[in-house]
Order: C-alpha cells, then structure tokens, then sequence
C-alpha cells in the first residue's frame, strides 16, 4: 500500500515515515501543502497523512482542492488543534478521519490499515481466499494450516493482489501501490516477484496472469 | 472586620442614648427646680403669715398664735425674740428649730427668707425657712429699737419628693424605652438599606471564573453604592479580557507543545518498534534531544513573556543599565549566522557607525538576536539582510517577505505566523512578540514595515 505524509515538522515527518515503512508501506513525502498537493495528484495514494498547519497550503486547503477535483483517496488529518470547531471543519471539507497530535504511532497505524480496509471495500483485517489467510496486521500468510514466510516485497505484492482480488491488477497499478517498486530499476522485477510467490504459495495456483494487461488472483481455474 | 451594620446600630444607639440622658436631665432639673420653687413660695407665703401674728404689744413681743389652731397643723415652727420662745408648734413638743444664719432684720413683710434643705426632727427631708424680721408696731407706736424676732418654719417635703421621683422614672422609663425603640427601627432600617449590599454580594457570589460575562444589576442600586457597582463591572470587563487572553494564550501554548511532543512520541516509537542496531538508537535519541532543545527555548520564550507581563517590578530585580555599544552587540549577535547566510548567498549589508545607549545589556542582547534570528529565518535564498544603525534606531530589513500588506501590526502578536506554519520547524511566532515586550521594557518604540517583498523592523530608543 502507498501512502503520502505531508507535514512540516520535520521530527514527525521522518518518524512516521520510517514506521509505515517498516509496516510494509509504500511512503512518499512532502514538507508544505503546495508539494503535498502536487504529489496526491500526481500518484495514486491508497491513504493521505495530512497535517493541518503547513506552510504555502494549508492541510484544509489541499484537502478542499483535491476533493473538489474529484479526488476520493483516503485523508487522515493530522492535528494540534483538538476544538470540536477544528475537527468538524476537517471532516466537513472531506477528510476521512483525524488524529490530534500528540498521537500514538501504533494508533496511527492501526487508522491507517482502517483507511486502506476502507478504500478497498473490506472490513475484516483477515483475508481469506479459498484456503488462503493473509492477515493484514500481522502481516502473515498461512496456506491450510502451514506457514507460508514471505520477504516484506513479496507480502506487499500479495497484500495488494489480495484486496484486489477478482480483478485485473496491471503492472502499473502494482508499480504504483507496492513497496518501494517504482524507485527498482529493473522493469521485469513484478514477474520475478510474482515467480516467487506463486513458488511459495504452491498448488492450486491462485495468481493468473492475463497477458498483456495483468494480473488476477482468484480462486478460479485460469480461463 | 466590623459590620456597617453593628458599627451604624452602636453608633446611633449610643447616640440616641445620650440625647435621652441629657434631654431626660434637663426635663428633670427644671421641673425640679420648678416643683422647689413652688414649694419655698408656699413654704415663705406660710412663714410671712405666721409673722404677720407677731406684734410688739408695748415693749415686749407677743404672738397671738394659738399653736394648736389652724396654722400649727402641719408644719413645725418656732419663733424667738432675744432668744426667748414667743411660740413653738405643738409637733415640735420640747425640741426646738435651728435657724440658719441671716441677714440684718427689716420688716416682716419686706424680709428676705432664708431657704434650706434641711432633715426634719424625725429625719424625713424637708425644708426650713428662716426670716429674721421686726415685729409689727401698732398704728401711732413709735419705737427706736425694735428687738429682732426670729422665725423658722420646717416643711417635709415627703410630697414633692414623691412627686419628682415620679418624674424621674417616668423620664428614666420613657428613656429608655424609647432608646429600645430608636435602636429596633434603625435595626429595622439598616437592614433595608443595606438589602442592595446583599443582593450585590449575591450577585458578585454567583460569578465564577468561567462566567465573568456576568454583569452586576444596576437596577436598584443604591446612590451610593452605584460607583462601587460601576468599578466592580469595569473590574469585571478587565479581568474576563485578561482571562479571555490567557485562555487563548494557553490554547496557542498548548497548541505548540503538541507539535513537538508528537515529534518525541512518534520518534520513540519507531524505534521501539523493533529491535535496532545500537547506531539507530543513537540516532532516535539525538533528534529526540534537539526536539527537546527547541521545546525549551520555546518554554523559555514563554516564561520571559510571562515574566515581563507580569509587570517591570518582578523583572527589575535582573536589571541592570549600562552602557552599551550598540554596534558591538550587533556584530556579536550577527556573528554565529554569518557563515550559513554565505552558504545561502545571502547578502549581509551592515552599517553599523559607533553608537553607545544606556539600558539593561541582556534585554537589548534578546531584541537584536531575535530580530536577527527573525531576518535571517525570513530571508529568501540569495536575498538580502540589511542592519542599519543610527543614534536613535536600528533597522533591521530583509527581503524574501511574503506576508500581506496590512500585517505589520499581527506580526506582533502572539504565536502569529505570516503563512501558519513553522517553516523551521521551531518558529512558535513568539520572537517578535517577546522584542516588543522587551523593547518596551528598556524604553524605546517597535515598528514594522512590508513593502514589495521587504519586511523592515525598526527599533527607536527613547
């Protein structure tokens, strides 16, 4: 899952940073609201970290921008102001939840996966496809009863396939949504990885390659 | 602490009391003296009757008093002549009267008496009269040497007495119930004059601090009351501003704590996360540590305010005036940021001629660096930095402003920033704030200036 945080301070900035990185996110970020406003228009994020007070653009106002273009990613505000004034004014111009800071990274964490559940339609934190469990928290996969063990690539590949799962995921979607594969230099570096878990997963295979456009998993014999 | 209301009852008690004393004395003087005057008028009319019965009768003196008859019936009397007893009253028996010491004797009818408080035999009070006169001469009877006859008439005055005591205690009564009386009515009185008073401490009971909108009734407030009702609202108008300021002020101070709070939390955590090389650690530690470092200043910029808000009393304990060269303490101000400026092609255009002031070195040492720190945080890359010193100002001008004409006056203002943000990630909007305090302090005016993108701060000492 890919996610831009826009904050200012910079402590907070990188501290966020690492921690959803190391929680299998995709992370960009931007230190005022002009860049931050730029870069969700410009990459489709699976969830915005937008703190309210920035410089050039304030919070509210890239969040009143990218709505009114038809944006409809997922927005946790990020903010030192705890009025009921401030927090309505955020949720009114769109956000989707918010968070005052001082905050617990562990919160944030967990408001982020229930932004991204939310963005892709699902409640349940476990996925489950025929005899497959992804657990989204932990970040684990079984297959039947055994414990399949996957690099941080791998999960976030197959995470991604599998809240898509039943549709058509082009390379470039997968480019865009999964861990850190947009900055790899080499362009055949999805259908390794994707070699890799359908070797892991084993029989029946549950990823099916649609030539020429992508991927699809589902349980489904490949047509 | 007194009550006005006991202080009033005492006071007019007191009052009230005396004037029924002294009114009540005087009632009882005069009508004394009255009663006694009227009493010795009778007492005398009786005495010159008993003596109109005294008459020389050839060369002896003679009373035709029958003692026992109408005029011997109640009073005691004697009457001498040459020391012998012409006639005595039969209440007397045997005793005799003692007359008092008198004047030279005339005729009975012109002669003066002689009017004392004196006991009676049997010791109840009474009155005695003595004249001294000539006995009567029939008609034709001449005689040179008249003997003088002397008479002393005794009277109880059980009847009068009884009579002012009456007096007395009807004044002494009257007095003292009418004291009583005075004291109720203006207990009576008090309490409905000082009803206002009450229902003002009710009223000023009820507002709390939250509540100092609140404004006293001015309905039924009394003359005399209404300035202190009037000084109270004013008094209540300033403390709900000042509330009303502190109150965002801790707001904006809470605000800013949080940033770097969640900075520290959000730092430790991660690092928490997971086992760490010791390197990393390290790291989350420093950048904890400088959070830490900013936090401080920024607390320390807080408490100055405060403690120059609080007024010049609890700072002037620290200051103290010298003489200062001012162009000295600009290039020791300027010095630290001099090599960054370069880094950023910054130009630094000092003028900086000779000039000395008097005031608090520590204060004007904040002013400067803060406006400093502020031009230097402000400045756009390449831009320019220009200080300027005369006798009576310092200029300080940077270019790189994009705060709106029309902003000079809020950049002054607490925790004010031009685009909302702390674009070093440090900056509360507390600097100029604390300068124009300060400023203000060491005696002198704070100005700001935005024109075409440059942003100029002038210091005018007094």
């Amino acid at each position: 899952m890919r996610a831009l945080i826009v904050e200012d301070y910079a402590p907070v900035r990188a501290a966020v940073r690492e921690g959803l990185v190391e929680h299998g996110f995709a992370v960009d970020v931007a230190a005022d609201g002009e860049e931050g406003l730029w870069l969700a228009e410009q990459n489709p994020y699976d969830v915005v970290i937008l703190d309210v007070m920035l410089p050039k653009l304030s919070g509210l106002e890239v969040l009143t921008t990218l709505r009114r273009n038809g944006s409809s990613v997922a927005i946790l505000l990020l903010t030192a102001r705890d009025t009921v004034v401030d927090r309505v004014a955020g949720l009114d111009r769109g956000a989707d939840d918010y968070l005052i800071k001082p905050f617990a990274f562990a919160e944030l964490l967990a408001r982020v996966r229930a932004l991204v559940r939310r963005h892709y339609d699902r409640k349940n934190p476990t996925i489950a496809l025929a005899d497959l469990t992804i657990d989204t928290i932990q970040r684990t996969v079984r297959r039947g009863e055994r414990v399949i063990a996957l690099s941080a690539r791998e999960y976030a590949l197959l995470e991604y396939l599998a809240v898509r799962a039943g549709q058509l995921v082009t390379r470039t979607e997968i480019w865009e949504h999964v861990y850190d594969f947009h900055a790899e230099a080499q362009s055949n570096v999805i259908d390794v990885y994707i070699g890799y878990l359908r070797k892991k997963l084993g029989a029946p295979p549950l990823i099916h390659t649609r030539r020429g456009h992508g991927y699809v998993m589902t349980v489904e014999a490949d047509a | 602490m007194t009550a006005i209301r006991t202080r009033l009852l005492v006071g007019a008690g007191l009052g009230v009391a005396i004037a029924f004393v002294v009114s009540g004395g005087l009632v009882y003087t005069f009508t004394r003296a009255s009663v006694t005057a009227q009493f010795d008028q009778a007492l005398e009319a009786k005495a010159r009757s008993l003596a109109a019965f005294v008459e020389l009768d050839g060369d002896t003196v003679e009373a035709e008093l029958d003692p026992a008859g109408p005029l011997g019936d109640r009073d005691d009397f004697e009457i001498w002549s040459r020391d012998r007893v012409l006639v005595r009253s039969t209440s007397l028996g045997t005793a005799d009267l003692v007359p008092s010491p008198g004047t030279r004797p005339i005729l009975a009818s012109d002669s003066p008496g002689t009017i004392v408080a004196r006991a009676l035999r049997d010791g109840r009070a009474g009155r005695q009269i003595t004249l001294r006169f000539l006995p009567r001469v029939e008609p034709g009877q001449a005689h040179r040497d008249l003997p003088e006859v002397v008479l002393v008439l005794a009277r109880g005055t059980a009847d009068v007495d009884a009579t002012i005591g009456r007096i007395a205690a009807v004044l002494v009564g009257v007095g003292a119930f009418g004291t009583l009386l005075a004291l109720a009515i203006l207990a009576l009185a008090i309490r409905l004059g000082l009803a206002p008073l009450r229902a003002l401490a009710t009223s000023i009971t009820a507002i709390q601090p939250g509540a100092l909108a609140t404004r006293l009734p001015p309905a039924h407030v009394p003359l005399e009351v209404a300035p202190v009702v009037a000084r109270l609202d004013e008094l209540l108008g300033r403390l709900a501003f000042a509330f009303e300021r502190e109150r965002e002020l801790t707001a904006e101070l809470a605000h800013e704590l949080r940033t770097p709070l969640a900075g520290i939390r959000a730092t430790i955590e991660v690092a928490l996360d997971r086992d760490r090389p010791t390197e990393r650690y390290r790291t989350a530690l420093t950048d904890v540590l400088a959070i830490a470092g900013q936090t401080e200043r920024l607390v320390e910029t807080m408490l100055s305010l405060a403690r120059l808000d609080a007024g010049p009393s609890s700072s002037s304990s620290s200051s103290s005036s010298s003489v200062i060269a001012v162009d000295a303490l600009i290039r020791e101000v300027v010095e630290p940021w001099a090599q960054a400026l370069t880094a950023r092609g910054v130009e630094l255009d000092t003028c900086l001629p000779a000039v000395t002031i008097t005031c608090d070195r520590e204060k004007l040492r904040l002013v400067l660096g803060n406006l400093v720190e502020n031009a230097v945080t402000y400045v756009d890359d390449a831009g320019r930095i220009a200080i300027a010193l005369a006798a009576d100002r310092i200029e300080i001008t940077n270019t790189g402003c994009t705060l709106p004409a029309g902003s000079e006056v809020r950049v002054f203002e607490r925790f004010w920033r031009g685009d909302a943000a702390r674009s070093t990630g440090h900056h509360a909007g507390l600097g100029l704030a604390l300068c124009k305090k300060l400023v203000d302090v060491i005696g002198g005016t704070v100005d700001a200036a935005i024109a075409e993108g440059t942003f100029t701060i002038t210091v005018r000492f007094a």
